[in-house]
């Protein structure tokens, strides 16, 4: 095995050392991307799956036996593999989401943003029908779907209709040093350690602010059902991290 | 108060029969699109710790102003992370944030998360 890996685990898996891990997860993300562009092309966000197989490379790097004398890769490639695949089990109806569905989801996307505006306010259920000519049951399928398989780019703005568009949030998120978080101690604390920075910024603007989903994609500039879907993913990979801190950990399995 | 009770295996192939339920309630309730997303987080984090096994209990009380949702039974694992006020992405900061109230019930010698959450009527009124 490669020293360095060895080393990090080490230091890891003995010494609690979380910093290690975290250079671990980095140094095993290329992988993640390439495992996940395999199956990127099933309907999936490129995005969301890398996401998902990092979650498999966190619990390999996690359970990881340095006794075994195997390479790091060789025990987290099916581990990774294995997180996106039951990713497309769990989800599997949300994939297949009919034509009329993706279609309605796309309208949908637009009329919340628009009707948001207009209200002042989230709008519900009912009012989304009304809107889009759909029945309740349709919209919240569509609602439902959209969110476990977005038709759309993740970059679509308020405008919902230009793919091109530059994300706000990817020209806000390159740099560290721009986040006023990544100077507060908040981002050592538990579940911030593995997400990125600009996650970590939805996730400060959301739950130490409390600023709402809107309020956020209005300061960012981005729509409310990406704010939406940018928590979900930072409060997934958080749990991931989070849990062998509780018991899970090393040795514990 | 109208309630509503789901039983369901705890695997994750599951989950998703939770969030129809409560689409459901929802849209029966007119709770807005953001107050659903808010339910939907709460409770995909807390059905995102289950081990699957055993059984999952969840109860839907619903009044004109309010919605709660008891979840259960909860494991030591739960209630530990639940206790755990540091910060970071702490499930209690999670769930406080997202709804208006957490507490552990205790129930036939099992503890329960109990979330609250005000419906904020779009036109002021009931």
């Amino acid at each position: 095995m490669d020293a360095k890996d060895r080393d990090l685990l080490r230091r890891y898996h003995e010494q609690g050392d979380h910093a290690a891990r975290q250079q671990l997860i980095e140094r095993y993300m290329s992988l993640v991307r390439s495992l996940a562009r395999r199956y990127a092309s099933r309907g999936e966000q490129l995005d969301d799956l890398i996401q998902i197989g990092a979650i498999g490379l966190i619990k390999a790097i996690d359970r990881f036996d340095l006794d075994r004398g195997v390479e790091l890769t060789t025990y987290a490639t099916p581990n990774i593999i294995g997180e996106i695949k039951r990713h497309f089990r769990d989800h599997g109806w949300a994939v297949r989401v009919p034509r009329g569905l993706q279609e309605l989801s796309i309208k949908l996307m637009r009329v919340v943003e628009q009707l948001t505006g207009e209200f002042g306010r989230s709008p519900t259920i009912p009012e989304l029908a009304e809107a889009t000519g759909a029945s309740e049951e349709e919209v919240l399928e569509a609602l439902e779907s959209s969110r476990a398989y977005t038709p759309l780019s993740l970059s679509v703005g308020p405008s919902g209709d230009d793919d091109d568009e530059l994300d706000p949030l990817e020209s806000i998120g390159t740099e560290e040093h721009e986040y006023e978080i990544s100077e507060d101690r908040a981002v050592l604390e538990p579940g911030m350690r593995v997400l990125d920075a600009r996650e970590r910024e939805i996730i400060r603007l959301r739950f130490y602010e409390g600023l709402t989903q809107s309020q956020i994609a209005q300061q960012i500039g981005i729509s409310q059902m990406h704010v939406s879907r940018l928590i979900r993913r930072a409060l997934e990979k958080a749990r991931s991290e989070i849990a062998p801190e509780l018991g899970d950990g090393p040795g514990d399995e | 108060m109208d309630e509503i009770v789901l039983k369901l295996p705890r695997e994750a192939r599951w989950h998703s029969v939770v969030y129809l339920v409560l689409a459901g309630l929802a849209a029966r309730l007119e709770l807005t699109v953001e107050d659903i997303e808010d339910w939907q987080l709460a409770l995909t984090e807390l059905l995102g710790r289950e081990r699957p096994d055993g059984r999952l209990e969840l109860v839907f009380r619903a009044s004109p102003d309010q919605l709660e949702t008891r979840f259960g039974p909860a494991d030591d694992r739960l209630l530990t992370e639940l206790e755990c006020q540091k910060d970071g992405v702490c499930l209690h900061r999670v769930l406080s944030t997202l709804t208006d109230s957490v507490e552990v019930a205790q129930s036939g010698g099992e503890h329960w998360v109990v979330l609250r959450k005000a419906i904020v009527h779009p036109d002021g009124v009931h």
